[in-house]
């Protein structure tokens, strides 16, 4: 790997604080870990009786191995089927009933339960998030039915939207053996393929104390969190064996790769260029994500104001890092305007980028970033909800919780050398994947000219 | 998290802030504040398994609620300017950040020229792009470099333009805020701009079945008038307007003395106050005519319109039927009536099409108010071959609900979520600021926020049943169905034999039309090809 473990830097170690007026309050959370391994982050907000918990397990679409696609999510959607003490769809019922609401969605990393309650049910939603972890039901029926909700999921996402397969045909191309090959939503044709087996054993490996991580955020005393926490969990055993990972590195890139995709409902010309990035985290992650707030960062921005304003040949245009908890994409991209070639974005956007090689960045634009950067911490952190997500993130991706109070001066250091030389590093040709979506002319869905044929 | 962040707006932003949720989360109804008292507490073990794996103990018992905590609804601070600018103030100093809304109450898009909707929007868009002072670079500039957010846009009733910053940039944004309102430019290099724009977006809206199903529905509920053209307008009459067009609607409606200003954050309401007269005390008072739809014609019969798209997998369904406007007395009783047809995941709608039959991701109906009028209408979407059955399946629980026979238990799950839901949904200043904006919006009652939650709960089960009956009727229905029409048109008609049809080819929709379909001639142009 690139990045020595130089880049993590203890809580509080930034004694000076760097030059910005205003900065986001400090989250004072406290943390504790149960016998079984459970984490557990605690944040007390007591302007409104409301609580945000969210139930974290470290496993997500980069786990699913081939011919697999698509089951981590899937096996999101069952966690709502009941379990020993909740009967199936109990679990929101139960919830919404009190005034609240819960949800839950699945990344390449993480797969995420939450819920917003009047704080005066705390102890009751711990008993239901704990019931399922311990004891998940699944019965044939409700596999199956789920399953075809899922589709419908996809289809409205994917396949039936325009432009919706743009993720998946960047990301089969840019990586080879790493899980980002694949988006969490999966292919239909795996999702039929899955047992109700599959599920038990996915249940059994993944869904255990010691691969989970419960934050709780609000209107609550941690003294009698944390014992309703143990009370509930505690009869929940770790796993007898380590918890999986399928962590494959993607080996690194040599030349570029070219993707043509045509598609009957993408009526204007795409262009997606995807870099590879490091992790979130790590060094680099920070001024790269600072040129994308040069890039893409409002409309004064260098893409925006360069292919929509100026030359006005595309109707969008950005980029942004998609930084997770391995290396994956930074993506520059443009959705072009009618009468405009992908090509001419492809070139544009890389004129764009060079621009960031070849000459520093001025210090006023720099100072703009940074700027973004602080407000977004703050504009970010008002909900109790907002909180939670912002500490679940640090501690599952980050291994540190306490990123949150942290993390922003690593974005306030990063120097106009340091954006120059995150550009000239990741913004180079071998490493890319260049995506082009041109409109096919109308047919019945399912001639899309080569398109991946794996909905069929 | 930081996922995908930099993605502003539109179709692309949708697909790649990819998080696949369990369940679409979707607020058909108004929340309430409440005490948190339950009038039910169903046990929640009745459909467990009972049983444990290995080496796992649980707790069997659900556990009891907690003491009930109060919450009470914020108040804000009031304050009118000589020129009738109304003033609020929700002071929050959680965090360092200040979000300042405006909404100009006679500048929806109700008030759009005859036969040019898009013109209210189109203003608003350009408020930013343009002053008589400050280009469009320059405004951009100067917010992006505080790291805020200056936008505007148009409803059907008002334009709202919003501002959100770091405190200490308040004067700033208010100052950027004060000009794009009071001095745009509307210069015509700009509109040229912003019209080859919003004429892409809309070539791909008009690929995308969600789109044109809410289109058509909005456009046959209301039929052909101000409610029921597309806020964006549509591709031919976007082409029309002028920049004079444009300065003619700003200086004809946007009015301080019919203008709502709200503050929300870390600013006590002095100094809001004294922001607010420093620089929106210089706008001029006018006289605003003001502009009342024509009624729409209520919906006789059942009338379904089938929008071709031979390339889509899945249908996006609509049904529905004229609702209530937002000052109507039964809006409470509706509201609660709709939580238990279709209002969230657990109502009757949700359960039968998705949860018991796995015919959707999400099914859910909403009564949407305004001012003048109001819609109801049911929205899922399904597979291509599933289109029948998923239709006649809304169709059939609407007309069930409509013998208003609903059970003492469904009556007091959604008064209880409708109420406990409220401290949640006013748990930050802006939330807080948007209620009390409703208010003034609408005419509510004073205390209409302060009393929400008992308001919900003193709904009673006659009432329900009598809204039941009057909005969940299906003998005068119009249904939209956006697919591939080819795949169950004959088994469609077998269904609904007594239905009136009109089927339009997805590249034919002109909604200005009065038979929604586009003259031949000028088809190639408006597709955008």
């Amino acid at each position: 790997m690139l990045f020595a473990s130089a880049a993590f830097v203890a809580p509080g170690s930034y004694a000076q604080q760097p030059s910005a007026e205003v900065r986001p309050p400090k989250l004072n959370f406290t943390t504790h870990k149960l016998a079984n391994g459970l984490d557990v982050v605690l944040l007390e907000e007591h302007a409104v009786p409301v609580i945000n918990l969210q139930m974290w397990y470290h496993v997500g679409g980069k786990d699913e191995l081939p011919g697999h696609t698509g089951f981590a999510h899937l096996f999101e959607h069952l966690m709502f089927k009941g379990s020993a003490h909740v009967g199936p769809d109990e679990h929101s019922r139960i919830i919404e009933a009190v005034g609240g609401f819960d949800n839950a969605e699945t990344g390449d990393d993480t797969t995420n339960f939450f819920e917003t309650f009047p704080s005066n049910y705390l102890e009751r939603v711990l008993w239901l998030e704990a019931d399922r972890m311990g004891s998940l039901n699944v019965d044939d029926a409700n596999f199956k039915s789920e399953r075809k909700v899922v589709e419908e999921e996809r289809r409205v996402r994917v396949d039936n939207e325009p432009y919706g397969t743009l993720e998946e045909d960047l990301r089969s191309a840019a990586f080879t053996v790493h899980g980002y090959h694949h988006t969490p939503i999966g292919s239909i044709q795996d999702l039929e393929n899955a047992t109700l087996q599959d599920v038990r054993d996915f249940f059994n490996t993944y869904y255990k104390p010691n691969n989970a991580t419960l934050v709780i955020v609000g209107d609550f005393n941690s003294e009698q969190a944390l014992g309703w926490t143990k009370k509930y969990f505690e009869g929940i055993p770790a796993s007898a064996q380590p918890i999986p990972r399928h962590d494959t590195p993607e080996p690194v890139q040599t030349a570029e790769r070219d993707v043509k995709k045509s598609y009957s409902n993408t009526p204007l010309p795409a262009i997606v260029i995807g870099y590879k990035i490091p992790a979130r985290f790590q060094p680099d992650a920070y001024p790269l994500d600072l040129a994308s707030n040069i890039l893409a960062g409002g409309e004064s921005s260098r893409l925006y104001q360069a292919l929509v304003y100026k030359d006005q040949i595309a109707v969008q245009a950005g980029g942004f890092g998609n930084f997770s908890e391995d290396p994956n994409l930074f993506w520059a991209y443009a959705i072009m305007n009618r009468g405009h070639s992908a090509d001419e974005g492809d070139k544009a956007i890389v004129n764009i980028l060079d621009g960031l090689k070849e000459a520093p960045v001025d210090a006023k634009e720099l100072e703009k970033a940074k700027n973004q950067e602080v407000a977004g911490f703050i504009l970010g952190r008002d909900t109790d909800e907002q909180k939670a997500v912002a500490l679940a993130s640090a501690a599952v991706i980050g291994k540190d919780p306490g990123l949150v109070n942290t993390e922003l001066d690593r974005y306030l250091k990063a120097s106009p050398a340091d954006i120059q030389r995150v550009a000239k590093d990741y913004f180079v040709p071998e490493h890319s994947t260049v995506l082009t979506i041109t409109p096919a002319a109308r047919g019945p869905r399912n001639a899309p000219g080569g398109a991946a044929p794996e909905e069929k | 998290m930081k996922r995908y962040r930099g993605l502003q707006c539109g179709f692309l932003a949708a697909i790649l802030t990819f998080a696949s949720a369990a369940m679409a989360r979707q607020e058909a109804t108004p929340p309430s504040r409440g005490e948190q008292e339950k009038s039910t507490e169903t046990p929640a073990n009745k459909n467990g398994t009972g049983v444990l794996p290995p080496g796992v103990k649980l707790e069997s018992q659900m556990p009891a609620a907690g003491g009930p905590k109060a919450f009470h609804f914020p108040k804000a601070a009031m304050k009118t300017l000589p020129n009738g600018l109304h003033i609020f103030v929700v002071s929050d100093s959680e965090q360092p950040s200040v979000a300042v809304q405006l909404v100009i109450q006679t500048a929806g898009s109700v008030k759009d020229p005859a036969s040019m909707p898009g013109v209210a929007e189109m203003t608003a868009n350009m408020l930013t792009q343009g002053t008589k002072t400050r280009s469009a670079k320059e405004i951009a500039e100067a917010i992006d470099f505080v790291g805020g957010s200056l936008g505007a846009s148009a409803g059907k009733d008002g334009t709202s333009v919003s501002l959100s910053v770091v405190k200490k940039d308040l004067a700033t944004g208010l100052d950027l805020m004060s000009d794009v309102v009071l001095h745009p430019a509307f210069q015509a290099d700009e509109l040229e701009r912003q019209r080859q724009q919003l004429l892409s977006n809309l070539t791909v809206q008009y690929s995308d079945p969600q789109y044109l199903a809410s289109v058509v529905f909005g456009r046959v509920i209301y039929g052909n008038s101000p409610y029921g053209w597309p806020q964006e307008g549509t591709p031919a009459t976007v082409s029309k307007f002028a920049p004079g067009d444009l300065s003619k609607f700003h200086d004809a409606n946007y009015a301080p003395n019919q203008t709502l200003m709200a503050f929300a954050g870390d600013i006590t309401p002095d100094a809001a106050f004294a922001a607010a007269e420093k620089y929106f005390g210089g706008w001029t008072k006018i006289d605003v005519a003001s502009a009342v739809p024509p009624q729409a014609s209520p919906v006789a019969g059942q009338h379904i319109w089938l929008i071709d798209k031979p390339d889509a997998v899945q249908t996006q369904i609509r049904v529905g039927d004229l609702g209530i406007r937002r000052s109507d007395p039964n809006y409470i009783p509706v509201a609660v009536m709709n939580r238990i047809f279709g209002g969230g995941y657990n109502s009757r709608l949700n359960t039968e099409v998705r949860v018991k039959s796995g015919l959707t991701y999400g099914a859910y109906s909403s009564f949407n108010p305004h001012r003048f009028a109001g819609s109801f209408g049911v929205g899922t979407f399904t597979r291509t071959d599933a289109t029948v059955q998923a239709t006649k399946l809304v169709v059939d629980l609407l007309t069930k609900m409509s013998s208003g026979d609903i059970s003492e238990a469904e009556l007091n799950f959604a008064r209880d979520y409708l109420s406990g839901v409220y401290p949640i949904q006013s748990e930050t200043a802006e939330q807080v600021a948007g209620r009390i904006l409703a208010v003034a919006e609408f005419d509510l009652p004073a205390d209409y926020n302060d009393t929400y939650p008992e308001r919900i709960r003193n709904v009673t089960p006659e009432q329900v049943k009598q809204m039941a009956q009057k909005y969940m009727q299906t003998k005068d229905l119009e249904i939209v169905l956006a697919g591939n029409v080819g795949a169950f048109r004959d088994a469609l008609k077998k269904e609904f034999p007594n239905a009136q049809y009109t089927e339009i080819p997805f590249d034919q929709v002109d909604v200005m039309a009065s038979d929604l379909r586009r003259a031949k001639a000028a088809s190639a142009v408006a597709a955008g090809q």
